[in-house]
């Protein structure tokens, strides 16, 4: 596409030299550093008893202390904790634009509208692909260095692909946080707007409807909810909410509301 | 291409508010064309509407012969246009070279186009800064640096000199000037009436979102007869008693004007019919006057 090269170099080098990865990336290695402790405290009972509290909520977060326990945690902390982060990306790579008012000379280029906000979700699927990545390698480190049982080909093959798929659904689901960044030309507005997703994620999740809703979906594919199973139905809200996300975000942009 | 603006009937309103009225320009390729206005008059609603970003409620604006319909703006257009509008809109992390690299990538410009724009903005000892790092002129340098990059047909630049130390405003006074013996089209819109005065070939007032006078360099200083009167109705009868003598006279918010050198010559005559037509002046005076008073005076005087 005429300018999507340019458009994508461009949005690149703004991501490179803000803060902003390097907070996503302190967060991600601040979780895979949680689940390493969990992952310590349920291996040793005995010195994890000293931990107290912490003793008690790694029981009762029902993990084992092996490679499937691991493994499942990392799939729990993309599908819950990835809305928020993945959905952060969104809302800066969208946002900066109104906070540094550039966004009226992003209007009048001779690249069409559409070629920048695909740079713009293209940058925030490689950001969220590579957290993914770094968070699953510092869990994979974690459970190297602490040794932990249970570690076949297979195992390893299927939560990985959990993770994966769980990362996929995730960022397909969160498409929309642009329009709403967009829309309301507010940081603060879309990500109240994302809290509010992850409070209906868990609300679906409980009551057995996770499979239904696009912010439950990645959850139901890490297997945290083992009632629930995704079917047809599943796939295809989140593959409607993605592209609506996507579809309405350059509707957006090529809009008369954009250059007010 | 026969005009680089062309506006026909343009009007924006935000909600009950008008805040361009009707506005008609036609702005000729290599004029210098500065448009004066109050704070609030209307002059970044109509180039905000010139460059596309806001849809009128109704009129019609085309830029070097291509109508301007917002999104769907053929994107082409604006390989030829550069602007600068309500201060530049810069990312605080990057450097001003970072800048002028990610524009040039978006224009499809080689590296010695940058370079070009650090010499003529005087940007060298800038390269490696950081935006939230430049004072106020030396953003407003980039700015220009980044409308100016791809060597554009026409210039849109709202208030050019903002933040401008008065070394920067000679500079960028010499830079815009050189840019109009090249051709290119420069409408700049300003409320610093010296800087318009000294630059403009034509000069737009715009107030309460209406175009109300354009004007030339030639017009400005020109003597006039100026007429004031009791009321209203006296003024309306008065202008038509003189027209019947074949002197047309401009309404004005105080009485009326007449620019007729037989008018401006003879004011004695002119006050012996008023006279007998009954439409006595209360004020008679012949007049040359400079744009501040002749903003002022069409504005509706100092606030």
């Amino acid at each position: 596409m005429t300018g999507y090269r340019a458009a994508l170099a461009a949005e690149l080098l703004k991501a490179r030299r803000s803060k902003a990865p390097l907070l996503t990336l302190l967060a991600m290695t601040g979780a895979g550093a949680m689940a390493a402790l969990f992952m310590f405290v349920l291996a040793d009972p005995v010195r994890a008893r000293r931990l107290g509290i912490l003793h008690q909520k790694a029981q009762l977060s029902g993990l084992t202390a092996d490679w499937s326990g691991l493994l499942g945690l990392l799939a729990q902390i993309i599908a819950v904790g990835g809305l928020f982060v993945f959905a952060f990306i969104t809302v800066w790579i969208f946002g900066q634009e109104f906070a540094t008012g550039t966004l009226r000379y992003l209007l009048a280029l001779p690249v069409p509208r559409s070629a920048v906000v695909l740079a713009k979700f293209t940058v925030a699927a490689l950001w969220s692909a590579l957290l993914t990545g770094w968070l699953t390698g510092v869990v994979m480190i974690a459970g190297l260095a602490l040794d932990l049982p249970g570690a076949t080909p297979a195992l390893l093959q299927d939560g990985l692909a959990r993770t994966a798929a769980a990362a996929a659904l995730m960022l397909a689901a969160t498409t929309p946080a642009a329009l709403v960044t967009c829309a309301t030309r507010s940081h603060l507005a879309a990500l109240s707007a994302v809290v509010a997703a992850l409070v209906l994620a868990q609300i679906a999740a409980a009551l057995g409807r996770g499979d239904l809703l696009p912010w439950s979906v990645p959850a139901v594919a890490a297997g945290l909810t083992p009632d629930t199973r995704l079917g047809p139905a599943s796939f295809a809200i989140t593959l409607l909410t993605a592209a609506g996300g996507v579809l309405a975000t350059l509707a957006w942009w090529r809009s008369p509301r954009a250059g007010r | 291409m026969s005009t680089a603006i062309r506006t026909r009937g343009l009007t924006h309103r935000f909600g009950r508010t008008t805040a361009v009225d009707g506005v008609d320009l036609t702005i000729a390729p290599g004029e210098i064309y500065g448009f004066l206005g109050r704070n609030g008059a209307g002059k970044t609603t109509l180039i905000r509407v010139l460059l596309g970003l806001i849809t009128p409620t109704s009129g019609e604006v085309s830029l070097l012969g291509t109508p301007v319909r917002g999104g769907r703006t053929p994107s082409a257009l604006w390989a030829r246009v550069g602007y600068l509008v309500e201060g530049p809109g810069l990312y605080p992390g990057l450097t001003v070279l970072e800048h002028l690299r990610i524009a040039a990538r978006y224009r499809g410009l080689a590296a010695a186009a940058v370079d070009d724009a650090v010499d003529r903005l005087g940007l060298h000892r800038y390269a490696g800064v950081r935006a939230r790092a430049l004072s106020l002129g030396n953003r407003q340098r980039l700015g220009l640096a980044l409308a100016l990059l791809h060597r554009p047909d026409l210039l849109i630049l709202d208030e050019p000199v903002n933040g401008l130390d008065p070394a920067g405003v000679v500079d960028v006074r010499t830079l815009l000037h050189d840019l109009a013996g090249d051709g290119v089209t420069v409408f700049m819109s300003s409320h610093l009436i010296d800087e318009v005065a000294r630059l403009a070939d034509r000069i737009g007032i715009i107030h309460d979102g209406g175009l109300v006078e354009e004007l030339s360099g030639e017009d400005l200083g020109a003597v006039r007869l100026v007429l004031n009167f009791r009321t209203p109705e006296l003024a309306r009868r008065a202008a038509a008693a003189l027209r019947h003598h074949g002197i047309d006279t401009r309404d004005e918010p105080a009485g009326l004007t007449a620019t007729d050198p037989e008018a401006v010559r003879r004011p004695d005559l002119v006050a012996t019919r008023l006279v007998s037509a009954g439409t006595p002046p209360t004020r008679l005076a012949v007049e040359a006057e400079d744009l501040e008073e002749h903003f002022l005076r069409l504005t509706g005087g100092p606030r």
